[in-house]
């Protein structure tokens, strides 16, 4: 018998122990689609009106200025950098939460499938999320419905669509994260590394494959990669947030489609989490052995890009092997 | 033919390449009460939690009320009650909020029942789980775990952090349940009071292996104690009695402590012509203690400067 992904128990559960977090990050997010404006219609209607006398109404730049700014680039609000915060957080604590508590131990051990538990944490959560971006969609319709408004509604709604697909993506990202890691701040740091890297990663990959003359900086293989880079670094479709508005038909679907596969990726390897690794950095495979592995290649990388101006192409190739053998074999001491 | 409510074949964990369980085969009998026992670390917790889901086995697999482990749709849990040795529960629920999860997790969860356990250990409904002792979190894990109807009862250390009156009312309760509605008992313990009190079947695990799994009765009758007096000291064949777990001297009294054919070990005692030949049964601990000792595991006494 195949589980589903859904049980109505583990929501009421993931409601009554987060709630408090949705409400929370709910007000974060609502800062400038919603608690500005109200501020601002509150401020002035107690202000009196032979101080001020115009009234802010009839002003559509006075309310709705930061809304209509928001619209255009989120980054310059509550909708940037707090909002992808919020989205990989409420990912990573769906899962990480129960770990530093040791309450998954509870909940696997009753008649749930580790599938229930994981499907219906990521809809809960992704549901969530969902439902604070359609309250600040409706809050921003209503008023332009009623008010001269700097933006129009068309615009509400593909800025609507697009944020959320971004923040469910970064949801999936948060909770894969949580789902290979071993505890609250691995989970954390883990989710803001994967959402973050990519672009870092293609850069250093990039220069380094230029210092080595694989790829000369004007090959078209050059840009390719760092585009890559770029796509898989999901911040990036808010801080450049027109490039995404103008490729919003292919990327939309593709973000919607990244979370769905974030999702199942997750719930695969949560059936498979071995809890007995939870409080450690990573459930999955030999930590050390990973870290190692990984900083040997940076480290390694880095040490090819500084001495890559003075060196011939042989050089180089011989200082990155050299410099990764000798990272490796460091690390393997330090293990000891 | 005898209807194993639990039955594992082969069922390793391996932590880190170290074997907490290994090779674990056992077969528990519908409606009796099966006790394990074993030492600190010897893998009881582990054994346990890879029965309840908790842990993945490394290796092998059962059946538990005729189905499947390790059972990835937790069906097989709907009818077992389970009591960890630590209630890892969520702390900022409160006891009614805990339990009307359950309630919605469990298809036989009785209500009814809940109440009355919940009168008779006393527990405030309206208090938060991180206010609870400790022994009030196991009553609430035990109070769970006789609501669900349960067809097995898994209890690890179920006594632990309960004081006397209560150990003695939690222990009966499950002696109630077994005999009034034929539940199957799998316990692991330190306590072989509750252990010798309850237990049917009994087996050793130690260093993750299970040594050995039998009746307690017969676990009991093959551990004696032979006590002899030989008109000229105790002759030096009989220090190889095969089956003789250890040899204690009190002056001209030896006994011999046997572990398994006790018969054997009288008749060939009596073959060296004792003037004074004696049996005395062991209690549990002392079978415990010297089943303990002929696997190595022994303490020498510690004493403090």
């Amino acid at each position: 018998m195949r589980a589903s992904f859904w049980n109505k128990a583990i929501a009421w559960k993931e409601w009554r122990q987060h709630k408090g977090k949705f409400w929370g990050f709910g007000v974060i997010l609502s800062i400038t689609p919603i608690i500005n404006p109200v501020f601002l219609f509150i401020i002035k209607a107690v202000d009196k009106p032979h101080v001020n006398p115009d009234p802010i109404f009839n002003d559509p730049a006075a309310w709705s200025g930061s809304i209509a700014a928001m619209l255009n680039s989120p980054s310059n609000s509550s909708m940037g950098i707090f909002a992808v915060l919020v989205a990989l957080g409420l990912g990573a604590l769906a899962v990480a939460q129960e770990r530093s508590e040791n309450t998954l131990e509870f909940l696997v051990a009753t008649p749930l499938s580790r599938r229930e538990i994981a499907g219906t944490k990521f809809l809960v959560g992704a549901g969530g999320l969902v439902c604070i971006m359609f309250v600040n969609f409706l809050f921003i319709t209503a008023l332009a419905l009623i008010l001269p408004a700097d933006y129009t509604i068309a615009e509400a709604f593909g800025w609507f669509v697009r944020e959320t697909a971004v923040l469910l993506a970064l949801f999936g990202l948060g909770f894969l994260a949580a789902v290979v890691t071993g505890n609250l701040v691995a989970s954390l740091l883990g989710a803001l590394a994967v959402a973050f890297s990519p672009y870092y990663i293609a850069v250093i990959l990039c220069e380094l494959l230029q210092t080595l003359g694989i790829i000369p900086r004007e090959y078209a293989a050059y840009d390719m990669l760092m585009n890559i880079g770029r796509y898989m670094t999901l911040p990036q479709y808010i801080s450049d947030y027109q490039n995404f508005v103008s490729h919003a038909a292919l990327l939309v679907p593709a973000l919607l489609l990244a979370a769905l596969a974030l999702f199942f990726l997750a719930a695969a390897l949560f059936e498979r989490n071995p809890l007995e690794r939870g409080g450690q950095l990573l459930v999955f495979g030999d930590t050390k052995r990973i870290i190692a592995a990984v900083s040997s290649l940076f480290v390694a990388a880095l040490v090819t890009i500084a001495v890559g101006n003075r060196s011939s192409n042989l050089t180089l190739i011989l200082v990155f092997l050299g410099v990764c053998l000798l990272a490796a074999g460091i690390a393997a001491l330090v293990r000891k | 033919m005898t209807v194993w409510a639990l039955e594992t074949r082969g069922l390793t964990k391996v932590f880190n390449g170290e074997k907490a369980v290994d090779d674990c085969s056992l077969q528990v009998a519908q409606g009796s009460v099966f006790g394990l026992i074993g030492p600190n670390g010897a893998g009881k917790t582990t054994l346990i939690k890879m029965l309840m889901g908790v842990h993945l086995p490394t290796a092998g697999n059962g059946q538990m009320l005729g189905k499947e482990i390790p059972d990835t749709t937790g069906e097989v849990r709907q009818e077992i009650g389970y009591v960890a040795d630590t209630q890892q529960m969520y702390p900022h629920f409160k006891v009614e909020e805990i339990l009307q999860f359950c309630s919605m997790v469990y298809r036989n969860w009785d209500r009814q029942r809940c109440q009355a356990l919940l009168k008779g250990f006393e527990l405030p409904q309206g208090k938060l789980v991180r206010s609870l002792s400790k022994g009030m979190k196991t009553q609430l894990g035990l109070i769970i775990a006789l609501s669900v109807r349960p067809r097995l009862l898994i209890l690890d250390e179920p006594a632990g952090g309960l004081d006397p009156v209560l150990r003695h009312h939690f222990m009966q309760l499950i002696m109630q349940e077994t005999a009034r509605e034929g539940t199957t008992v799998f316990f692991s313990t330190h306590n072989l009071y509750d252990l010798e009190r309850a237990a049917e079947q009994v087996a050793v695990i130690m260093k993750g292996k299970i040594l050995f799994s039998k009746p307690l009765d017969q676990l009991k009758s093959s551990s004696r104690k032979i006590q002899a007096v030989f008109p000229k000291g105790m002759p030096e064949e009989a220090r190889n009695i095969p089956g003789v777990l250890r040899i204690e001297e009190q002056g001209r009294i030896y006994s011999f402590i046997t572990g398994s054919d006790f018969e054997g070990v009288w008749e060939r005692v009596q073959g060296f012509n004792p003037v004074y030949l004696e049996v005395m049964d062991l209690d549990l601990e002392d079978v415990f203690i010297n089943v303990m000792a002929k696997e190595g595991y022994t303490h020498e006494g510690l004493f403090l400067e």
